[in-house]
C-alpha cells in the first residue's frame, strides 16, 4: 500500500504515480491488492471497429453510384423525351438489393426473397413508367411476383422445416404484400385485372394453410414479432 | 394472458421490452455501450468451473435475464435463450458493449479476475437495483456450491423460492397513470471539456471511504451521502473549469431514483427514474453550502410520489400512443436515436448513481470484501459516478473517458481534508 502526500489518499493498486495527481508515492505499511484489471484495464482495441471499413464495398458503391450519376447526366444533356437513366438507376437499385445487399447483410432467407420481390416490383413499375407503354407492370408483373415470393418462402418452410419460425414472419409480410394488388384494382390503376384477385386469393389460400398446419408455436410466434 | 404471466413452459416464455428498457437499444452503438457492471470482491481467488456451476443455478432462477432480444415488426423483444451462457476471465475495456456473438445472445456478461466476480449487463434487462439482486444470487450460489456454511434469506433469490411474477413485471405500466404527464422541456447542462481517450480506453478511479465517518460529515451539514456527493460533484465541475467565469449552461447531475422506494414492486426488471439537479453559475465566487442547499432542496422537492408518477406517465404514455405503436420499428430506432443524440446526454453533465447499502444474509459477510458499481463509459460527457456500499466502506467509482483527473482528484482530495480516510484504486497508471 502506498499514500499521495499532496491528495492525503491511501493508493492500494501498485502504482509509482498517485493516480489522481501523478505525484510519486510514499510506501505505507500493509499490501497493496495488485491491479484493479487486466492489463492495467484500459489497453485493448475495439477490435469491432476496424472491421467496419469494408474496402470492396465501397469500391462497389463508388463504381455504380458514380455510374448511375454519369448516365443521369449523359441523359440530361442529351434530352430526347426519354428518361432512361432512371432505368439504369432503378436496374442498378435491383441489383444491389438482390446481389449486394445479401452479401453485407446475411439475413436469413425469407428476408431476401421479401427484399427482391419488393425490389423488382418497384424496378418494373419504373420501367414501365420510363418506356411509356401502358400498364402491364402493376396488370401482371407485380401481382405474379408476389405469388412467385410467396411460393418460394413456402418451399422453403417446407424444407427448412427445423428453422419454419425464422421463415414464417416473413412468409406472413409476403401474404400481406401479396393482398396489396387488389388496392390497385380499386384505386382503378390496373385494366387487367385477374392477376390481382388471383394473387390475393392465393395470399389468402396461403394464410389459411399457414393457420391449420401451424400449430400453437406458429400461433405464438407471430404474436411475438408483430406485438404492438 | 398477458405474456408475462405463464408461467411455465419456458422455451415458449417471451417478454415485451420495460418502457425505460426500450430507448437503450436504438442507441446503442460502440461508443454508447449502454452497460453498466456490478461486482462482487470476495476474499479468495474465484474459481472459474465453481462459477459456471453458479451461473448456471441463477440463470434458471432468473427468468428475465436468460433471454436474447429479438426484432418484432413494431418493437424489440427478449425470448427465452436455450443456448446457456459463459463466465469468461475478465477482458478490458470495462463495460464495452455486449458482443452478441461472444455471450451467444445473452445480453450480460459475468466474468472473473483475482478476487473479482463481476456482472456487465445491457441496461435493457435490469437496473441497478435488479442487477444487484442477480449477483447477490450469484455469489449465494457460488459460495454455497464451494462448500462455505452459507444459508440463504429473503435477500436472496435462491432456488428454493419460486419465480414470482412480479419480478418479471413492467411495474411502469403498473404505476402509470394517463391523466398525469410531466413536461419534457429541459435546459441543456454544461459540458466538460477534456482530452478524449482513444475509442475503447476508459479509466477507473474508485475511491474507498468508511461509512460512518462520510455519514457524519453529510449529516453535519444536515444532506444524505447522495445529496452531500452531488453537491460536491457539482463543485468540483465549478471549481475545475467555470472558476471566475462561469458559463450560461448550468451544471446538472443526472441522479437516477430507484421507483421501488416509492411504490410497491418486486421487478428485477428496470424501475428507475431519475432527477436532474443543479445549477448555474455566473463567475461569481461559488461555495459549497450553497450549492448542497440548492441540490437538497431540488431533490427533496422532486423526489416525491406525486412527482415521480408524472415523469413515469410522460415516458409511459409516449409508448403507448397509437401513432408510436404502429411506427415500424426501424423507424422508431432512427426516431429515438435522433432525440437522444439531440437532448439525452446533452441534458446533463454527469451521472451520479447510488445503488445505496447492498444487503446481504450475515453467513456471507465474511466471505465478501465488498461489492462495487460502475457506470459504462458515456459518450457526450467526460464521467460518470456510481456509489455503493457494504461492510462499513462505501465505494465511489468514477469512470471517465478523458485524460483528466480533475473532478477525481477534488472530490477525493475534499473528502481526505474533511478528515476521511480514503483508499484509491485506479486502473489508470498501474503497474502491471
Amino acid at each position: 500500500m502506498k499514500y499521495c502526500k499532496k491528495c492525503a489518499v491511501s493508493v492500494n493498486t501498485r502504482h509509482d504515480y498517485c493516480p489522481l495527481c501523478a505525484a510519486g508515492l510514499f510506501d505505507k505499511s500493509g499490501a497493496d491488492s495488485g491491479t484493479l484489471m487486466p492489463d492495467g484495464g484500459e489497453l485493448y482495441p475495439s477490435d469491432g471497429e476496424s472491421q467496419t471499413y469494408n474496402l470492396t464495398l465501397r469500391i462497389f458503391a463508388f463504381i455504380t453510384l458514380a455510374g448511375v450519376l454519369t448516365c443521369v447526366l449523359i441523359n440530361i444533356l442529351t434530352y430526347t423525351g426519354m428518361l432512361w437513366s432512371l432505368l439504369v438507376a432503378a436496374g442498378t437499385a435491383f441489383l444491389w438489393a438482390a446481389v449486394g445487399y445479401p452479401f453485407i447483410a446475411r439475413k436469413n432467407i425469407g428476408h431476401h426473397i421479401l427484399m427482391d420481390a419488393v425490389a423488382a416490383c418497384v424496378f418494373f413499375v419504373v420501367a414501365q413508367f420510363v418506356i411509356k407503354t401502358k400498364g402491364w407492370s402493376l396488370d401482371y408483373v407485380v401481382p405474379f411476383l408476389f405469388i412467385a415470393a410467396t411460393t418460394l418462402i413456402s418451399f422453403v418452410i417446407l424444407v427448412k422445416r427445423m428453422k419454419w419460425r425464422e421463415y414464417a414472419v416473413y412468409q406472413f409480410m409476403t401474404i400481406v404484400l401479396g393482398v396489396l394488388p387488389v388496392v390497385s384494382v380499386v384505386a382503378g390503376l390496373v385494366e387487367i385485372r385477374w392477376p390481382s384477385i388471383v394473387s390475393a386469393f392465393y395470399s389468402f389460400i396461403t394464410l389459411l394453410g399457414m393457420f391449420i398446419f401451424g400449430d400453437k408455436k406458429y400461433k405464438s410466434e407471430l404474436i411475438k414479432r408483430f406485438h404492438f | 394472458m398477458s405474456p408475462e404471466k405463464k408461467a411455465h413452459a419456458n422455451d415458449n416464455r417471451w417478454f415485451r421490452l420495460d418502457n425505460a428498457a426500450k430507448i437503450y437499444p436504438p442507441i446503442r452503438s460502440a461508443r454508447r455501450a449502454g452497460v453498466f457492471r456490478v461486482a462482487a470482491v470476495l476474499k479468495a481467488p474465484v474459481n472459474p468451473e465453481t462459477l459456471q456451476k453458479a451461473l448456471n443455478v441463477t440463470l434458471s432462477r432468473f427468468p428475465s435475464f436468460n433471454v436474447r432480444m429479438r426484432k418484432g415488426l413494431f418493437w424489440y423483444y427478449f425470448e427465452h435463450n436455450p443456448n446457456g451462457a459463459l463466465v469468461t476471465p475478465e477482458k478490458a475495456p470495462v463495460c464495452r458493449p455486449v458482443d452478441l456473438r461472444e455471450t451467444k445472445g445473452y445480453l450480460f456478461r459475468v466474468s472473473y479476475y483475482g478476487c473479482r466476480i463481476s456482472l456487465e449487463i445491457f441496461h435493457a434487462i435490469a437496473d441497478g437495483t435488479g442487477a444487484m439482486i442477480f449477483l447477490k444470487a450469484l455469489v449465494y450460489n457460488y459460495l454455497a456450491l464451494s462448500g462455505a456454511p452459507v444459508e440463504a434469506d429473503e435477500e436472496i433469490l435462491d432456488g428454493q423460492m419460486s419465480v414470482a411474477g412480479g419480478e418479471v413485471e413492467d411495474s411502469f405500466l403498473k404505476y402509470y397513470n394517463e391523466n398525469r404527464k410531466a413536461g419534457r422541456a429541459e435546459e441543456t447542462a454544461y459540458q466538460m471539456k477534456g482530452t478524449r481517450l482513444p475509442p475503447g480506453y476508459v479509466r477507473i478511479t474508485q475511491g474507498i471511504i468508511p461509512v460512518e465517518p462520510f455519514k457524519a460529515l453529510a449529516k453535519e451539514a444536515g444532506a444524505t451521502l447522495t445529496e452531500y456527493m452531488a453537491a460536491l460533484l457539482i463543485l468540483a465541475v465549478y471549481e475545475s473549469q467555470l472558476k471566475g467565469r462561469g458559463h450560461k449552461n448550468p451544471v446538472k447531475v443526472s441522479v437516477p431514483v430507484n421507483l421501488r422506494n416509492f411504490f410497491p414492486s418486486g421487478t428485477l426488471r428496470n424501475f428507475s427514474s431519475y432527477i436532474n439537479v443543479g445549477l448555474a453559475f455566473n463567475g461569481e465566487e461559488a461555495d459549497f453550502d450553497a450549492i448542497l442547499s440548492a441540490v437538497r432542496e431540488q431533490l427533496r422537492n422532486d423526489a416525491t410520489k406525486e412527482k415521480l408518477i408524472e415523469k413515469i406517465g410522460a415516458n409511459v404514455s409516449a409508448e403507448r400512443s397509437p401513432f408510436m405503436r404502429v411506427t415500424p420499428l426501424f423507424m422508431k430506432n432512427l426516431a429515438l436515436k435522433t432525440a437522444y443524440n439531440l437532448y439525452g446526454e446533452r441534458l446533463v453533465t454527469t451521472t451520479l448513481s447510488n445503488l445505496g447499502v447492498v444487503g446481504v444474509p450475515e453467513s456471507m459477510r465474511e466471505h465478501i470484501n465488498r461489492f462495487e458499481f460502475l457506470l459504462g463509459a458515456p459518450r457526450r460527457n467526460t464521467f460518470s459516478c456510481a456509489v455503493c456500499s457494504f461492510g462499513g466502506q462505501v465505494t465511489v467509482s468514477f469512470t471517465r473517458v478523458v485524460e483528466e483527473t480533475d473532478i477525481e482528484r477534488f472530490f477525493f482530495r475534499y473528502l481526505a481534508k474533511k478528515g476521511l480516510d480514503v483508499t484509491i484504486e485506479s486502473n489508470y497508471g498501474a503497474l502491471l
